[in-house]
């Protein structure tokens, strides 16, 4: 399954990235800050009462940063981002969450290609951990126009390497990536930007101790969502 | 009597052919001439009253020639006011130096006439009376638009002098130039005035016209002019880009992209808030309308945003494309300029003016 995702993403990437450098793509160099204030979710069992599920929420602003350098047709993205949630609230959504990605982009910007790795880390209440992920799918930038504005897409999934089907190991399906955006950026020149949008990350975390999956499938799972604000400069020549 | 005869023989030549103009030009051995030899020996040897005389059925003569006219009058001065005061008549004298300076005022005495008394009374007479004259060449070729020709004029006192174009078919005036202060100067004939010819062919009438500044007296000298004067046809400049030909620079706003752009901004950001959640998350938390909202917000200012900021882009193609135009059309009107510039070089416009000067 591995070769196959692998050599499936790098031809389009090519391939993209041909089209792209075709089209004459321009060249982009984008370095953002990021505040997120998202809400986290984890779904779980109660420990305590077995079959019932269960949910804990919190609140933070992840707070990061992104670098986006892309030339025609490929390019590299690396985000970072943390924050502590639920502070003495003493649930499982309490902790702090960081995450580090980088990806690698082909294709032209209105719809290119993304694959790349997650490190995904968690020091909560109840379990401490951190795990790789790989992460592949879809992203789009497409300027309206002279306006400035640019709308943003983007779809991925994430992936993990392990024993958690009884046909033995694999890339298994654990979590999804999306997002939508609306960029501005002044077209007299000016490397400023900001950008809105709305995010969501979920996820089904490494198996712990607590809590264990139960008959009935639920497992422990978790989201991230909200709406975030990207400030930066921009190039795009 | 032997006056008398010759002015008689040259009336009875002049009548009959009904233009004594001819006779009026003096030449050498020409009755006129003939008759101020005369009244000039008679000066000469001391007959004043008859050079006086003289003089006089000179100047009775009507189209007497200016040169002959001044002669005259000279004589008849120095006739009336010589070095003999038993011979003096200093208020003739006086009147007839008036009537010289009126006429001539840069003419002066010559030397066969002139003594201290004679000059004293001159320059007596020039004080008090207000001459003009003016010594036009007979014929000049006036070239491209700064072709001129000078007329000099003398005034026997500081006045305002103007050159007047007076033309015969209707008696219409036009200054041609004026100098607000002078005694002698030299009015211009132009042929054309700002880049345009202001000359006519034809016949006409120039007339030099001087004002005392002191006492306001105006005195003109008229002599006839014939212009030859071609056609000058100019080349038309054109004055503005024919801006049909132009092409839009700016491209219209692109508000249905925005528009759409707005939509998919709101449809995505509905369906990542709700559709790609977790399903046991989403139905135990309760943002089903938070979602909607949040969608229409940023959807709604992705519209907006591009209908308030989209004023249209440069469109580089066109913009070279009429810069193309615009030099092209300097190109023409420089052209056009240059070909004007050389037709009104070329301009060639014949003056020929009468040396006698009108009655």
């Amino acid at each position: 399954m591995r070769p196959v995702l692998t050599t499936a993403t790098c031809a389009c990437s090519v391939l993209l990235g041909v089209t792209g450098a075709l089209q004459g793509q321009r060249t982009e160099l984008r370095l953002a800050g990021i505040l997120w204030p998202a809400g986290r979710t984890v779904a779980h069992h109660d420990p305590v009462g077995g079959t019932v599920p269960t949910w804990a929420e919190a609140t933070s602003t992840l707070r990061g940063a992104e670098l986006v350098a892309r030339g025609p047709g490929a390019g590299i993205m690396i985000r970072y981002s943390d924050g502590g949630f639920g502070a003495g609230a003493g649930d499982l959504s309490s902790g702090n969450v960081r995450s580090l990605e980088g990806v690698l982009l082909g294709g032209p910007r209105q719809f290119s290609i993304q694959a790349g790795y997650v490190r995904y880390s968690y020091v909560g209440l109840f379990e401490d951990g951190s795990e790789s992920l790989f992460k592949g799918g879809v992203q789009s930038w497409v300027p309206l126009g002279p306006s400035g504005l640019t709308v943003h897409f983007a779809g991925a999934v994430r992936l993990r390497w392990g024993e958690e089907d009884p046909s033995g190991e694999r890339l298994n399906l654990v979590g999804w990536d999306a997002s939508t955006g609306v960029l501005y950026q002044a077209p007299r020149g000016l490397p400023f930007f900001i950008m809105f949008g709305y995010e969501l990350t979920r996820h089904k975390p490494l198996p712990t101790s607590l809590p264990e999956p139960t008959l009935d499938g639920l497992e422990t799972r978790e989201e991230l969502r909200g709406v975030f604000v990207r400030l930066g400069v921009r190039y795009v020549k | 009597m032997r006056i008398g005869t010759v002015l008689l023989a040259w009336s009875l030549v002049a009548s009959p052919l009904g233009n004594p103009p001819a006779l009026a030009q003096a030449l050498p051995g020409s009755p006129i001439q003939d008759l101020l030899a005369q009244a000039r020996s008679a000066l000469d040897d001391l007959r004043y009253s008859d050079a006086d005389s003289i003089a006089k059925g000179i100047l009775a003569l009507s189209q007497i020639g200016r040169g002959d006219r001044i002669q005259a009058l000279q004589i008849q001065a120095g006739a009336r006011f010589p070095d003999q005061a038993s011979f003096q008549l200093p208020e003739a004298a006086a009147e007839t130096l008036r009537e010289l300076i009126r006429l001539a005022p840069g003419a002066g005495l010559p030397r066969a006439v002139s003594w201290r008394g004679l000059d004293s009374l001159y320059r007596e007479a020039r004080s008090t009376t207000f001459g003009l004259s003016a010594s036009p060449v007979e014929s000049v070729v006036l070239i491209g638009a700064d072709g001129e020709a000078r007329i000099p004029v003398v005034a026997s006192r500081p006045a305002r002098m103007q050159l007047i174009l007076i033309r015969k078919e209707d008696g219409s005036r036009r200054v041609l130039d004026s100098i607000p202060y002078g005694e002698g100067a030299a009015l211009r004939l132009s042929a054309m005035a700002a880049g345009n010819p202001i000359l006519v062919s034809g016949e006409h009438e120039l007339e030099v016209r001087g004002t005392d500044i002191a006492s306001g007296e105006v005195r003109s000298v008229r002599f006839r002019a014939v212009f030859d004067v071609p056609r000058l046809d100019l080349v038309p400049v054109p004055t503005t880009l024919d801006s049909s030909q132009l092409l839009p620079e700016i491209s219209k706003a692109n508000r249905t992209g925005g528009l759409i752009g707005g939509i998919a901004v709101a449809i995505g950001t509905v369906v990542v808030s709700s559709v790609v959640r977790d399903r046991a998350i989403r139905d135990g938390t309760n943002t089903g309308s938070a979602r909607i909202g949040l969608g229409l917000a940023l959807g709604g200012a992705t519209v907006a945003g591009v209908w308030v900021l989209d004023k249209g882009a440069p469109i580089p193609a066109n913009i070279a494309r009429n810069q193309e135009l615009r030099v092209a059309f300097s190109r023409e009107v420089a052209d056009a300029h240059a070909e004007n510039e050389q037709r009104i070089a070329n301009y060639r416009v014949i003056v020929t003016i009468s040396l006698e000067p009108l009655p």
